[in-house]
């Protein structure tokens, strides 16, 4: 059981290196010890769950460890800097004020191809226009593109706009949300005056949503004759 | 703080149960052992009733620290290592000397296999 426990801890630093080793281009939308764990979890449950000749605790044990280094892990880095770019990495800079930086392509390997894919996956073409192109730590590239590329805005007009503010859910699959109702500062009674008007209960209504305005959307969940 | 201090303390009570029960381990085994050591060379004296009696105290032994063994060894070893007791069970009533001997030789070296495998050592690890 001890020695579960200590490959478990090898296994896990182990996975880690390699992973950060690997670069960033293989991680998709997690850090390096998240993807670890999400890599090993799902193994480490799989084996005794499948095999009866394997204590539980050998899946048991390996699965809380994981949980506890990756606990530990987190806090770690989240308290120091110098950790947190050992294990998670730093930003690298790919396109800087219009220009490729080829370095840092070779340096993180990812082709020009793959660089312009993921400018188009964001809707941005011209590459001249891209101020800062930024390889995350956990693989995904953010753009940003020249102020002056940008669409138009609502404040670059000096148009005066409403804030944006959340719509809540009242009625739900026929289901008071009694706690919403008390939050869009209505009462049940006013509710009640609502459905009457409207024809029908609770039950004949797939959702209802109040803006701050007060603006209802009613949806029925069938369409009444 | 408290994030730390609970994963610092799942660790460790991980490690601590880890220790405990590699210790629980190897204590059964090493009675087990003992008894059956007893056994043999009582039967290589000629001792044969009180090799019987010590082949049982190991047996029973044996069976005390199974249902815990199950949840912290392989299944496949526990059954094997079983089988060797009821053959050996079975020889040293039956006064059947060679099968005895070579029945308690291979069950002594598969106990301290088991009891080797638990130990934290660099060939077990790696």
């Amino acid at each position: 059981m001890l020695i579960c426990l200590i490959r478990t801890v090898i296994l896990y630093m182990l996975l880690i290196c390699v992973i950060r080793l690997m670069g960033k281009r293989q991680l998709g939308e997690m850090e390096p010890s998240e993807f670890v764990v999400a890599l090993l979890i799902s193994d480490l449950a799989s084996v005794p769950m499948q095999d009866l000749g394997i204590p539980l605790l050998y899946g048991v044990i390996p699965i809380l460890t994981v949980l506890g280094l990756e606990l530990l892990l987190s806090i770690l880095t989240f308290h120091s800097i110098f950790l947190r770019k050992l294990f998670c990495g730093k930003p690298v800079i790919l396109i800087e004020k219009g220009k490729i930086l080829p370095d840092r392509l070779r340096e993180t390997r990812i082709t020009p191809d793959e660089l312009t894919e993921q400018l188009r996956e964001k809707g941005v073409v011209d590459l001249t226009t891209v101020r800062y192109a930024i390889l995350e730590t956990n693989g995904q590239i953010s753009v940003l593109v020249d102020p002056a590329a940008q669409p138009v805005t609502a404040k670059h007009c000096g148009i005066d706009t409403t804030p944006l503010e959340l719509p809540v859910t009242l009625i739900s699959c026929g289901k008071v949300m009694k706690e919403n109702l008390k939050l869009s500062g209505r009462s049940e009674q006013w509710l009640q005056d609502l459905l009457k008007h409207e024809q029908c209960t609770t039950r004949d209504i797939l959702l209802l949503t109040v803006e701050p305005s007060g603006t209802l959307y009613l949806i029925k969940s069938r369409e009444t004759t | 703080m408290k994030q730390l201090t609970f994963c610092l303390l799942l660790l460790a009570s991980l490690l601590l149960f880890c220790i405990g029960a590699m210790t629980y381990v190897t204590d059964g085994i090493l009675m087990t052992e003992q008894h059956l050591l007893t056994a043999l060379e009582q039967y290589d004296r000629g001792r044969y009733l009180e090799a019987q009696t010590s082949v049982e105290a190991a047996a029973a032994c044996w069976n005390r620290y199974e249902s815990a063994f199950c949840m912290l060894l392989r299944h496949s070893e526990i059954d094997h290592a079983g089988e060797e007791f009821s053959k050996l069970l079975a020889y040293v009533s039956s006064d059947d000397q060679d099968d005895f001997r070579s029945s308690g030789a291979s069950l002594l070296s598969d106990l301290a296999h088991i009891r080797e495998m638990e130990q934290p050592t660099l060939s077990n690890i790696f």
